[in-house]
């Protein structure tokens, strides 16, 4: 072989072999990493759903009990303040906030629940709204002040008014409303989007014994109960 | 001079590369490490949510017990009997009476439930006439069966009026 064309060897770059492999190895790193981009995609998106649940229902959860707490509040002892409605699905209740002998200020009527619209039969829980025949929508747990029903916790499937009468005894429908001394309120929260590699097989028990569940759908969800110790009935 | 002057060709050994490809796999796997500790965070959240829920729920349920019912307790679950433990307001179930004994652990303690769902250890002491007479302190305790040690406990008192 001639001189010159030896020197041509000598000239740096790639060989076909040496670019497969290249390409063999940054493949395998970039299949890496996307699939660990991916799953992290995956818990990212199903945790943003999780504490949003969880937010919604604390928030939702702790603004019930402080108002319930206050059920009855009427110093004058002229309002006649108590409970008006106590159903499974909805409490009612009116407090004299601004000390004036009625009920009729602004805040001092409250009715806690799910709208007509969301609940027609009352039960606590959402009617399939959907029509998909599956009874698992959700709707804004609301309360209600004069003006209508305003959100304030969304996404959520069900509620329970479980009622503590002044005799002991617990009911979801008490015959005399006024005898109302405690409320343990439950609610169940749905995450707003399903999570196609989670399958929700847990059954939800509430105070008053009802079951929630298993629902065998998509969907997370977290279940809370509060007792709540209306401090003005009764006295 | 060689075909192949292979000292004059700049490039990486198979052995950087191999290194380089570890270091970055360290990396990816810290940030899936980040990603299970903020999971853990949210799981974490949940639980201490539940137990401040819990011992919230206690001490209105002791609260709204009469001042004496060891004597004239009432029947929360409507089984027509003041029988369990959870309608009973009482010291003296446990250890210790009276404020030292507000701290004690099971199977020492005044009172003690599981939560309906199992995941929640829910106890409470009692002490009578403390820290004035005529008044009860209450401190609840809840543990979770998750696996955590995190325990929250709420303390309350009751005014005998």
């Amino acid at each position: 072989m001639k001189q010159n064309e030896r020197d041509n060897y000598t000239e740096s770059g790639f060989t076909i072999i040496e670019v497969m492999i290249a390409l063999l190895i940054s493949g395998l790193v970039i299949a890496a990493v996307y699939s660990a981009f991916r799953s992290q995609q995956d818990s990212y998106l199903a945790q943003e759903q999780v504490v949003e649940m969880q937010q919604n229902i604390r928030a939702g959860v702790d603004l019930m009990a402080r108002e319930i707490r206050a059920a009855g509040y009427d110093p004058s002892q002229n309002a006649n303040a108590g409970v008006t409605v106590a159903t499974v699905g909805q409490f009612a209740f009116t407090k004299d906030d601004n000390e004036d002998g009625d009920v009729l200020g602004s805040g001092e009527a409250i009715t806690f629940g799910f709208s007509l619209d969301n609940d027609a039969n009352g039960d606590g829980i959402v009617d399939d709204l959907n029509g998909d025949t599956i009874q698992n929508d959700v709707a804004p747990l609301a309360r209600n002040s004069g003006s209508g029903f305003q959100p304030i916790a969304e996404n959520i499937q069900a509620v329970e008014f479980y009622y503590i009468l002044a005799n002991g005894t617990a009911t979801t429908a008490p015959a005399i409303v006024a005898n109302v001394r405690s409320v343990q309120v439950t609610v169940l929260a749905r995450a707003g989007n399903a999570d196609r590699k989670f399958i929700n097989t847990q059954m939800y028990t509430t105070p008053s014994g009802a079951s929630w569940g298993p629902f065998g759908d998509n969907f997370r969800r977290r279940l809370v109960t509060i007792h709540v110790k209306c401090r003005n009935m009764g006295l | 001079m060689s075909t192949f002057d292979t000292d004059r060709q700049s490039g990486f050994t198979l052995i950087e590369v191999l290194i380089s490809i570890v270091i970055l796999a360290i990396g990816i796997f810290s940030v899936h490490l980040m990603q299970l500790s903020s999971i853990r965070g949210n799981h974490t959240a949940m639980i201490l949510t539940n137990e401040a829920n819990w011992a919230s729920f206690r001490i209105e349920q002791l609260l709204s017990l009469p001042y004496n019912s060891d004597s004239n307790g009432r029947d929360d679950d409507g089984d027509l009997a003041v029988d369990e433990a959870d309608e009973q307001f009482v010291d003296g179930a446990g250890t210790n009476n009276g404020g030292v004994g507000l701290n004690d652990a099971p199977p020492n303690t005044d009172g003690i439930l599981v939560s309906p769902d199992g995941n929640y250890t829910i106890y409470w002491n009692v002490a009578d006439n403390f820290p004035v007479a005529n008044m009860k302190t209450m401190r609840v305790f809840v543990q979770n069966n998750f696996g955590t040690t995190k325990t929250v406990s709420f303390t309350n008192c009751k005014t005998n009026f």
